[in-house]
Order: C-alpha cells, then structure tokens, then sequence
C-alpha cells in the first residue's frame, strides 16, 4: 500500500508543477531565464511580485528551497502592495510546498487564507487548486472528512467550470480518499468516472492519476486481468514520462500481481531486474522493502524458506526503521509463515504476535477515523437527498404556477365577464407564489446548512487554538519590547542626570527605570505561561499508547483551552479548580488522543459557563473543575461547570454524530461523538455524565490502569 | 494633538506616557485613555470639539474596536475623526474587516514606536 501511495505522491507532483507551468507561461521556460528576469527587476512593483513568483514555481523541482525564498518574497511584497491576486497565488505556492515536505499545519495557513482570497477575486480555477490541496493535506492529516467536504466543493465548482482536467483530477482524488476509507463502492465509481472523462479527452496525466487506485480495486477484488492491463497502462506512462522511480514501483507491482497467481518464472527474472535498477537509481528506502517483501513471499511460496527470511529481515528492518507500519504487517506475517515452514515455532511465534500487534494498532488507528469520515459522509447523502426532495416539490408547484396563469391569462382575455373567477384564480396564484417563495427559503437555508456542513472543520481545532494562542503572545511581547527599549533611553538620560548633577531628576529616572523592568518581569512570565500551553502540545503523536501522568496531561489540556479560548474572545473569563489526586499511577493511553477527549470535554464546559455568564444574574461565577481519582483497577477524571446542564429531552442524543446545541456554525456536533469512541472503543473505558438542567454538568472520564487492548510491547522493542 | 489610546490593557497608558515623555513635555501632545470601546465612545462624546486620533486595539471585553470603528466612522459628521487600529491579530481576516470599515491604518503589535511616530507626523502635517 504505501509505495502505491509514495508513487502517487510523486505523480501529483509532476502533475502539479505541470498545472502551475502552463497557468503562468505558455511554454516550459528556462529555469535560470526566470531567475534572471527576477533580477533585472529590482524594482519593487507587481511586475517583481510576478516575476518572483513565476520563478519560484519553476524552480520547486531542482531548487526547493529557492521556492520557498522567492514565493516569500512574492508574498511580503505583494501583501505590501496590496497586490491581492499576487498575494494569493504565492500563498498557493507556499501551500504545496510545505504539503509536499509534510508540514501539514502550515500548508494549511496559506491555504485558508489562499481560499479567502481566491473566493473573494472569484478565481474559481485557482479556488479549484487549492481546495485540492487542502484536501490532500487534510488527507495526510487523517481528517477524512476535511478532505472529503474540501474535495466535494472543488468538484462543484469544477463541474460549473466544465473544466475536464479539473473533474479528473479532483474525481480521482476522491476516489483515493474513499479508498483509504475502504468505502470501494463509492471509490470505484469517482475514479471510473475520472478515468472515463480523462481517456475521452485523452489527457494522459488524468489517466496516470486514475490507473493506480482502479488497480488497487482490481487486486483487492482479485480481477487480475484488469490488474494486469491497468499496470501495463502505466507502465507505458512511466515510459513515456521517462519516470524511472515510477517504473520500477510499476515492475514490482506486475512482479507482485503474478506471485499472487503463481507465476513464480515471471516473478524472480523482473524483480531481480528491478533490484539491479535500484543501484543506479535509489528509487528511496520504501521502494527497495516493497520489493524484497514480493521477493520473500515468492521464495516462500516456492518453498525456499531461508530465502524468504533473509529478504523478509531486511525488508521487515526498513519498514521500521521508517514506520511503515501496513509494510511491517506483511512482512510480519510472511515471516511467521517462513519460519513455520522451517519448523523454528520459537520465532514463529514470535513473528506471529508482531503481526498481531501491527494489524491491531493499525485497525484501532482506522476504526475511529473511518468511523467519522463514514458517518460524515453519510449525513452528507441524507442532506443531499432533502435537498433534493425539495427541489421537487418546488418544481412540481412551479408547474402549478404555471398552469394556473395560463389559466388566468385565458380568463382574463376571453372571460372578461366572470371577473370574479379571476380575481379567485390570481389569489390562488399569489397563495402559490408565496408558498413556493417560502419553498425557496427552505432550501437555501438547507443548501446554507449543507456549506457549513463541509466547511465547518470536524473538531474543536487544535490547530485554531495555537494559532490563536501565537497571536496573543503579542501582547506581553509589546510590553516586554517596549518597556525594555524605553528603559535603556532613561538609564542614558539618568547618566546624563547624574553628571550634571541633578541628583533628584536622576532618582525619579531611576525609579521609572525600576518600575519598568517590574513591567517586564512580569509580562514575561505572562508569555511564558501562553508558550508553555502551546510548547506542551506541539509534541508529535505516535498513534501508539504509552506511559502517561493523567494529571499533568489534564493540566496542560486545561491551560491550552483556557488560554485558547481567551485568545479568540477577550470577554471570556472563568474560574478554574484543579483537585489532582496524586497517588494516580501512570497509564497507558495515547496520550493525544486521550488529550483531545479533555480539551473538547474543557472547549464545552468553558463555552457552557460562558454562555449562562452573558445573562446571568449579578453574583454568578462561571467555574468549571477538575479531579481526578483512582477507584480500585481505574483512573477517573471529572470536568465540571457550573453552566446550564444538559436538558433531560437531548441527553441521550449527545454521543451522536452531528448532534450540536450550539448555534449553527459554531459547533461540528462531532466533539462528543469522538470522545466517546476514542475513550471506549481506543481505551476500552468509559464516559459518563451527571447534569441537572441549570446548575451543572459534569463529565466523567473512566480509564482502566492496566491497558486492555492487548499490546506484546517488548516484542515490538525486541531486536531480530 | 490630542491621541486618544483605546486598549484593555491597563500598561498601556505608562508605556504610551514613557514613549512619549518628550511630546507630552514640550506640550506637542496630549494623550487620553480609555480601556473599553463603551469608555472611549463616552470621552468621545464629552469632547466632541477637540479634533481627536483614535488608536484603538481591537480584541477587547465588550465593545470591540472594529465596533468602535464602525460607530465612530458612521456617527461623526465629514471629517470623522482618524482612526488607526493596533492590534496584536495582525491576520487577513482582521485587516480587510479594518480596512473595509474605513480604518485609516493598521498596526500590529509588539507597536514599532518609531514607526508610529512617523505615522503621526504625517496625519498631523497632513
């Protein structure tokens, strides 16, 4: 699976610079032409903003970190000229390049704020390729659903352009995210539509998107002939783009496809080909792995087990030395086989619960992402089908319309006479006219609904919030600067004080001075208590459980929603109470996970007393506690508020999907529903709530201490 | 000239009367402050005759400067008062909102005091 994903990776790429080549010049330049139209224009107007631009897209393939300096540039000067369009499109710039280096969370900036002002210069095929790329980063990011709605849009408004290119391309992409979601029905159908629109066309590139996922499902579904014809497909391609990276993932997969029917003589000859290949061109770790893991299935099934062990090792050490972990499976497995064959149990056994280990963590990791994104998906199609109902009801009366005035307009021409029947008739008219208005309203507000669906992201967003947090520390740092700048030209003037004698002048300086740096300490520790929230939280997830301080998880969580929250909205102030019971013993909980249970579970009470706050009688102190306890074999951690309770008529809807009280817009109705299933499906605990309609609520988080999920840990340490 | 500081931060008023000192000394500038958008359009209203600079932040408790903003621009006969905001939120989103309700300039936080010294001279000359 991963190779097919790298090699997808390095397709988009191409496509890409494709894309960006031929929007901004008609023919391929020279890179370094581009370089030298940059400097010939030192003059700082829209045509430099342009020309930087145009030479930090040609030069992202050779030269990437000029990319990133010339579209900067491109970015600060336009903003400067108020250049809006220029601003944009170097945002867009940006937003690939760091996607395309993994840097998820800042590709996402400068493509949000690329969107805003593509939407605003109605730039719809740019608006197109951005949303594209949001969804591809919320793809790698794991938010289906984000990728899901963003891709959705793009399709819309590519379906308005008419634009081939643009349906293949988004199509596909599609079809890839259903894919990974094992929703194949649905993947089948975007991609054999791309595939369709792209061959008719005959847009070779459209193609190459499509050829990989379609072949993916022809495996899966063990239509090898399909499988055969598609790679074969792509093999052409590679050919023709003189891709060797390319071919070589092709080579493997054919190699793979006939170790699966057993056409043992056609797998060794063209994976050893491919291995010599790798010498001269190193196609990168995860390709090398891919093909040694073929190669020891082979060895295996022809039953030369050694053989097959010695490539699964070195394969199996690859996969983790880089993570890989659907690699690390199977080969895991291939290598329990192996040794199974040779009559070694001891390893075996040991291969067998490695195996068993990779495919649980990676089914928990799945459960719960396609979980949402299916649920996500499914309310969308019951959203749709409304609408559409509706859009039939509105049609249906319209032809009513119609018909009646046709009526009208005979009556009143023939009939004058029976003027009162047309009189009947043109208010029957009008009742009509206003239902179908009213018809009209409905399905906007639903259509309304429906946008806000796909754009509201899925969670309260961690991302939001320390960025969020990045612009409140301005405020201490202005002090800080400022103070300390202004004390250094008093301490001069003290000097000078002094010399000339004015004793008392000189003390006054010297107490402002004083009073200064009391100004500085003190709004530095107020930054550095902000930095500490976001520095905690920066730390990268694993998806694996390890040993965790519930208390100070907790703590950190409490501190980054509060100060998030204030970040976003002055006006919002609570009290908060911690109660840490400190003989918790450590557990095992992924740690983030765990994590954004507690911030959406603080996000919801903070919003609740916040709320109750704004029409509150005098006296009333919005307050929302902590503590955690350890009762027998569990870890318990309470959040509480003082907020309006949760009313008996909607408790029981709280854990589902999209259920939200809060204002439309403001809420995904996801947050619940999602803690829920990490803390009982992920953790094997419990959630609960106690409430009494206006007074309370509060929510109880059961964790178990010694971890249920089965996890072998030092097998995974083991060295071979 | 008279600056009115609109800012929930209560520091505001020692850092802007410390950068100051030598303006306020030589009498070329007369500084007010209020710490809320509801303050500052009560000021506003009992000095109405004295041509003000408002410097307003915008993330406040309450009324919030873009707020403050669109009162002051849409209240106050021809000329209103020149505004400038200064805030710490020195994104798109803010700047558009700012720029689209007539704000005269936009500053971010930490504030460049030399910066906004220049700033001034020029709507003063100006």
């Amino acid at each position: 699976m991963k190779p097919l994903k790298m090699l997808r990776k390095i397709i988009l790429l191409l496509l890409f610079i494709q894309v960006l080549v031929q929007a901004s010049t008609a023919q391929k330049p020279d890179v370094q032409k581009l370089k030298q139209l940059v400097n010939e224009h030192p003059q700082q107007d829209t045509e430099r903003v342009n020309r930087l631009e145009a030479y930090a897209v040609a030069s992202r393939f050779n030269s990437p970190k000029e990319t990133f300096l010339y579209a900067n540039e491109a970015l600060a000067l336009a903003r400067k000229l108020h250049y809006v369009s220029g601003e944009a499109d170097a945002l867009l710039t940006l937003s690939f390049y760091q996607r395309f280096r993994s840097r998820n969370d800042s590709a996402l900036i400068y493509g949000k704020q690329a969107m805003i002002l593509f939407s605003q210069l109605k730039d719809t095929i740019r608006l197109i390729t951005i949303l594209y790329n949001m969804a591809a980063i919320y793809s790698n990011s794991y938010n289906y659903p984000g990728a899901i709605s963003a891709d959705l849009t793009a399709l819309k408004l590519s379906e308005i352009k008419q634009s081939q290119k643009w349906l293949t391309l988004v199509g596909s992409s599609l079809g890839y995210l259903y894919l990974d979601l094992e929703d194949d029905t649905k993947a089948e159908q975007y991609l054999s539509r791309a595939m369709h629109l792209a061959e008719r066309a005959n847009d070779r590139d459209g193609v190459a998107h499509c050829v990989d996922g379609l072949a993916t499902l022809a495996m899966k579904y063990h239509r090898w002939d399909e499988a055969m014809r598609l790679y074969k497909l792509r093999k052409q391609i590679n050919i023709e783009a003189n891709d060797m990276r390319g071919l070589m993932g092709t080579q493997i997969d054919i190699a793979d496809l006939n170790e699966k029917q057993g056409k043992y003589a056609e797998v060794f000859p063209l994976l050893y080909k491919t291995l010599e290949q790798m010498k001269t061109i190193d196609p990168g770790p995860s390709f090398v792995s891919y093909a040694q893991g073929v190669m020891a299935k082979a060895y295996l099934d022809v039953g030369k087990p050694d053989s097959a062990i010695l490539h699964g090792l070195e394969s199996l050490q690859t996969n983790q030395r880089f993570a890989m972990k659907s690699s690390s499976r199977d080969i895991s497995q291939t290598l329990a086989r192996a040794y199974a064959a040779k009559g070694n149990f001891k390893d075996a056994y040991h291969y067998q619960l490695l195996y068993a280990y990779y495919r649980d963590s990676l089914n928990n990791q799945e459960a719960i992402r396609k979980t949402t994104a299916l649920q996500y998906s499914a309310d969308l199609d019951k959203k749709q089908s409304q609408i559409t109902l509706l859009t039939k009801n509105q049609e249906l009366s319209q032809r009513q319309n119609r018909q009646q005035k046709l009526i009208l307009f005979g009556t009143i021409a023939g009939l004058l006479s029976v003027g009162g029947l047309s009189i009947f008739l043109w208010r029957n008219n009008r009742q009509k006219l206003r239902a179908n208005i009213e018809l009209q309203q409905r399905q906007n507000e639903l259509k309304t609904t429906q946008t806000q669906l796909i754009q509201s992201e899925k969670m309260a967003s961690l991302g939001e919030l320390t960025a969020g947090i990045a612009h409140e520390i301005q405020n201490p740092l202005n002090f800080v600067n400022n103070f300390s700048e202004v004390s250094f030209e008093l301490a001069d003037e003290m000097k000078k004080e002094l010399q000339d004698g004015n004793k008392e002048d000189a003390i006054a300086l010297a107490n402002d001075i004083k009073q200064n740096l009391e100004k500085i300490v003190h709004h530095g520790k107020r930054a550095d208590a902000i930095v500490k929230g976001m520095l905690q939280h920066s730390r990268s997830s694993s998806g694996l459980k390890e040993m965790t301080d519930i208390n100070a998880l907790a703590d950190e969580y409490l501190r980054l929603s509060y100060h998030g929250l204030r970040a976003k909205d002055k006006s919002f102030n609570a009290e908060m109470e911690t109660a840490w019971d400190n003989s918790l013993p450590n557990i095992e909980v992924v740690s983030q996970d765990v994590g954004r249970v507690i911030l959406n579970l603080f996000t919801n009470a903070f919003y609740s007393v916040h709320e109750k706050n704004k029409n509150a009688k005098e006296g009333f102190v919005p307050m929302v506690s902590v503590s955690t306890k350890k009762t027998g074999a569990k870890v318990e951690i309470r959040i509480k508020d003082n907020g309006s309770g949760i009313p008996d008529a909607v408790i029981k809807k709280i854990y589902q999907p999209f259920f939200t009280t809060k204002p439309t817009g403001e809420g995904t109705g996801l947050g619940l529903s999602l803690s829920y299933d990490i803390v009982t499906k992920g953790h094997g605990g419990e959630l609960n709530v106690e409430t009494k309609e206006g007074e309370f609520a509060e929510f109880i988080i059961t964790l178990p201490i010694v971890s249920v999920v089965n996890k072998p840990s030092d097998i995974f340490n083991k060295p071979q | 000239m008279k600056v009115l500081v609109v800012d929930d931060e209560q520091d505001m008023q020692m850092l802007f009367e410390q950068r100051f000192r030598k303006e306020i000394k030589e009498q070329k500038m007369d500084f007010a402050f209020a710490i809320s958008g509801e303050e500052a359009l009560k000021y506003l209203d009992k000095h109405h005759h004295e041509a003000v600079l408002i410097l307003s932040d915008i993330n406040m408790p309450g009324m919030t400067g873009l707020e403050l903003l669109k009162h002051i621009k849409q209240k106050y006969e021809a000329p209103p008062p020149v505004v400038m905001m200064i805030t710490a939120y020195g994104d798109q989103e803010n700047y558009s909102q700012a720029m689209s309700l007539g704000a005269d300039d936009f500053l971010t936080k930490p504030i460049d005091f030399t910066l906004l010294k220049e700033k001034l001279k020029i709507e003063t000359n100006g």
